[in-house]
């Protein structure tokens, strides 16, 4: 995946995340809902943030299958 | 709220695991890494170089990573606005599924070999369901905030409902890094169904398996003491595992024969009891 890409997404997940949290707080949506999004948008900021940091691409190798 | 708890859960469980690292080194009269070790292992594993191995079933490889982090994170606020338990011992199995996914998705052998592992270790939701079937024969819900109302008005569970706390503390341990019954990352399968996972993915499994460890030793503790300020269920869920830091400790690895064994075990004085208390009322 494109490094653009993976900025975008990391970028949409965070906002999505303290969106929902913040609305939660003002009352805006109801708290089970804030989880739910939560939920689904924190693990993609997780690997976002991991596949932006990451230091270099690479095409797959076969895993070891022992000797 | 939420995502503040969940951050605090992932620094906490985190720190948990290094904790528990280094319980684990003192008690065999070993240094053993620093208490930050854990997070460290994550910061390290987000900064390598990453790839999804030829052999692997590319969407399963990665979605099963997000899978990890969402069941937990959904958990935890289940637990954190007292839903119902009936949802956690979802998530649990859930996260079997997960274990097992985690292993077949990368074509490893070793990898499947951790899979196959997660499907006999399945023994060990017998004594989770029977645990939660007498928690509701006692307290008359399954939601966490009336077990919890239960305990303030008629004494901890811990005490009154004692073997049914042995079988969900032998359940919690069994999910516990280094714990006799980690049969699916044992080391004479290399890392088990987490072998094929590594830099970025690692970092979000781990990630996942903070959340995990904190949601399971705050539940036990929610479930057979009570409801506490939360600091106080950070420091209760730190004592408990030490107590299973020591048990990782002084005991070796179990064949996967022994831990099923065991598992059954627990179940048989789980039914047991839940048969006492059928006929005493």
């Amino acid at each position: 995946m494109k490094k653009t890409s993976i900025k975008a997404i990391l970028a949409i997940s965070a906002i999505i995340c303290i969106t929902a949290g913040l609305f939660a707080l003002e009352g805006i949506i109801p708290e089970w809902l804030a989880a739910a999004v939560i939920v689904v948008s924190f693990p993609a900021f997780v690997i976002s943030l991991g596949m932006y940091w990451k230091e270099s691409d690479k095409e797959g190798d076969y895993p070891f299958v022992g000797y | 709220m939420i995502l503040l708890y969940i951050l605090f859960a992932v620094f906490a469980g985190l720190l948990f695991h290094g904790i528990h690292r280094k319980v684990i080194a003192r008690i065999q009269t070993r240094p053993g890494p620093p208490i930050w070790q854990e997070i460290l292992h994550v910061l390290k594993f987000s900064f390598k170089q990453t790839w999804i191995p030829k052999t692997a079933s590319k969407i399963l490889f990665m979605a099963i990573v997000a899978a990890v982090i969402a069941i937990w994170s959904g958990a935890l606020y289940i637990l954190i606005s007292g839903g119902s338990l009936l949802i956690i011992f979802g998530v649990y199995l859930l996260h079997k599924i997960t274990e097992h996914g985690l292993g077949l998705s990368s074509g490893s052998p070793y990898g499947k070999f951790g899979a196959i592992r997660s499907v006999i270790s399945a023994a060990s939701e017998i004594p989770l369901i029977a645990s939660i079937a007498i928690i509701y024969l006692i307290t008359g819900s399954l939601m966490i905030s009336d077990i919890t109302a239960y305990q303030a008005s008629n004494g901890i569970l811990l005490i009154t409902a004692f073997p049914v706390a042995i079988a969900m503390y032998i359940i919690v341990l069994s999910k516990v890094p280094y714990s006799p019954f980690g049969i699916i990352e044992a080391k004479e399968i290399v890392s088990g169904n987490k072998t094929e996972h590594f830099g970025v993915w690692r970092a979000g499994l781990e990630v996942g398996f903070s959340i995990k460890t904190f949601v399971l030793l705050a539940t036990f503790i929610t479930l057979f003491i009570g409801a506490m300020p939360f600091w106080m269920l950070v420091l209760a869920s730190l004592i408990l595992l030490l107590t299973m830091s020591f048990v990782c400790a002084v005991t070796p690895m179990l064949s996967p024969y022994d831990a099923v064994t065991i598992q059954i075990a627990v179940i048989i004085i789980v039914i047991i009891y839940a048969g006492y208390l059928g006929v005493m009322g």
